[in-house]
């Protein structure tokens, strides 16, 4: 299977594509994980590819119903998710963990919201 | 009820510790390191106690059981709903050698087979079939599960770790049923849940969530202007409210609160109510904020309420819906600690990119705490300080220890909770 041949996102998002394997994860555990072991370069770099196209992209996966996404759409949608992990480290600490939490720590998601939780 | 209304009643000092009826001198520490005093609390509290460990919706339907950890007390126990609907608890145990049967968190099934032997029971615990039956010298209906005393209330699963349970559910729970029964707990099936490994006593860990003093310099950057604000800058509270061994505190929250329009993505996912400790639609909260005693004083400036359901749980909500907090003492420093965020279930991606704003940023939230207690801990247990100072608006706190000293000097249990 070559990702060179098919794109993993609807048409049009390929500017995200280099983000896939790294942030559209399937639970939320896995999210935070994606933003806590990046540099927050990664991150703002992520944060500012999604953000530009966000609109665009809520409106794709606003056409289909949240339990019978498309592969493809279901991959956006995790992306879009990872960017309220993102934007913990942008908007919130300045950097991409909390002042003076250790990591790795205890406190994991167990179970998020349906779907991708 | 007492309250603080009013720009003035953030300014002198409050009234709610002595109306409380409480002490205004400093507490003992040694509650909260010492050793010999968590033998007591296991043995006094968490073996006497009615214990909140489910929520009625995690067993959807007949069959259906989960097995609860009572970590405390370092066992677990299966509750199954029966084909009459009926909700029960057994210790997990089987009556054949005494091996655990159940390992899943959860489930659905008419037999639970023990995997030494293949002993099975049913949904009430009785035992069904024992391979080679004929050879054994017992009377089977003397085999089932031992059962673990349990009673639902509004929703919520009670078990009662005594043999014999000195007093029921109903005279447990009585001032905390009065005052919040009736509430609509939206989104009750569909729990966020998020748990924590915590270096510290399980009271440091439900003090913290008792008082929302520490939010200004604790949370900062996550919280801070959720809870505070020019009027109260301390975040004091609005209203404290004794209930028997319960008892409820209100807190404050700044009502002029917006989305920063630099936090893009916060923008995009911004919802009707403006806060970032809420995830639901403000219409489907209407009806569950006009009940009593959910913002009791309903103030325009309120947060969040925090329900303590003697021992280990607190019952909280704010404008978004609820949250339960379970904090299991496993020794005198360490708690495992848990607390389950009801959302209810998200019907476009919108709401359900709202859902991980607010997953993100509680998840930062118990992190923040995780650090907090551990320092906390580590500074309480060299035993220098005998003592400790606390304000008007942490009377939670001195209500709440002031109880579980009650419950650890009491013979029975109708006298811990008078």
């Amino acid at each position: 299977m070559s990702k060179n041949l098919q794109s993993v996102l609807p048409h049009g998002f390929a500017s995200l594509e280099r983000f896939v394997d790294k942030w559209a994860k399937d639970t939320s555990q896995a999210r935070m994980e994606a933003r806590c072991t990046s540099t927050q370069e990664q991150i703002i770099e992520f944060y500012e590819a999604v953000l530009a196209v966000s609109d665009v992209a809520m409106a794709e996966i606003a056409k289909h119903p949240l339990t019978e996404m498309p592969e493809q759409i279901q991959k956006l949608a995790k992306l879009i998710l990872a960017l309220a992990h993102a934007s913990i480290a942008v908007e919130v600490h300045g950097q991409p963990r909390a002042i003076g939490a250790p990591f790795p720590n205890s406190v994991r998601v167990s179970k998020g919201a349906a779907p991708f939780g | 009820m007492n309250s603080n209304t009013g720009e003035a009643a953030f300014q002198s000092r409050g009234t709610f510790t002595e109306d409380a009826g409480l002490s205004t001198s400093p507490i003992p520490l040694e509650p909260y390191y010492s050793e010999a005093f968590f033998e007591q609390e296991k043995e006094k509290i968490f073996r006497r106690a009615w214990l909140l460990v489910a929520r009625e919706e995690e067993l959807p339907e007949p069959g259906c059981f989960v097995l609860k950890a009572i970590h405390t007390l370092d066992t677990s126990i299966i509750i199954t709903r029966n084909p009459k609907g009926k909700v029960q608890g057994f210790y997990n145990t089987c009556s054949h050698r005494g091996s655990q049967i159940v390992t899943e968190s959860e489930g659905r099934r008419r037999l639970f087979v023990c995997p030494y032997h293949k002993w099975s029971y049913d949904t009430d615990g009785d035992l069904k079939s024992a391979p080679d039956e004929q050879n054994f010298f017992f009377n089977k209906k003397d085999c089932g599960l031992t059962r673990v005393a349990t009673e639902v209330w509004e929703g919520f699963v009670f078990v009662n770790m005594a043999e014999q349970p000195e007093i029921s559910l109903d005279e447990y729970i009585a001032p905390l049923k009065e005052y919040i029964s009736g509430v609509n707990y939206l989104g009750a099936s569909s729990p966020i849940v998020v748990e924590a490994d915590l270096e510290a006593n399980w009271k440091v860990v439900v003090d913290a969530f008792l008082e929302s003093y520490h939010i200004p310099s604790i949370h900062p950057k996550t919280i801070a202007e959720t809870f505070s604000n020019q009027i109260n800058p301390h975040a004091r509270l609005l209203n404290s409210t004794p209930l028997g061994t319960h008892q409820q505190v209100s807190m404050f929250g700044n009502s002029g609160l917006k989305p920063n329009p630099n936090n893009r993505a916060e923008q995009l996912a911004a919802g009707d109510t403006g806060s970032v400790i809420s995830a639901a639609a403000l219409k489907d909260t209407e009806a569950f904020l006009a009940h009593p005693a959910i913002n009791p004083t309903k103030s325009a400036d309120w947060s969040m309420d925090v329900n303590q359901v003697f021992p280990h749980v607190q019952i909280d909500w704010g404008p978004g819906g609820f949250w339960v907090h379970h904090f299991w003492p496993l020794s005198a420093s360490r708690t495992k600690y848990e607390v389950r965020f009801y959302v209810t279930e998200a019907q476009d991606f919108k709401q359900r990119f709202q859902q991980e704003m607010y997953v993100a940023r509680v998840a930062e939230v118990v992190l923040e705490d995780l650090v907090n207690v551990k320092r906390t801990q580590r500074g309480i247990k060299n035993g220098g300080k005998k003592h400790i100072q606390l304000q008007d608006s942490e009377v939670g706190i001195r209500y709440s220890t002031s109880r579980i000293i009650k419950w650890v000097n009491s013979d029975t249990v109708r006298e811990a909770i008078k």
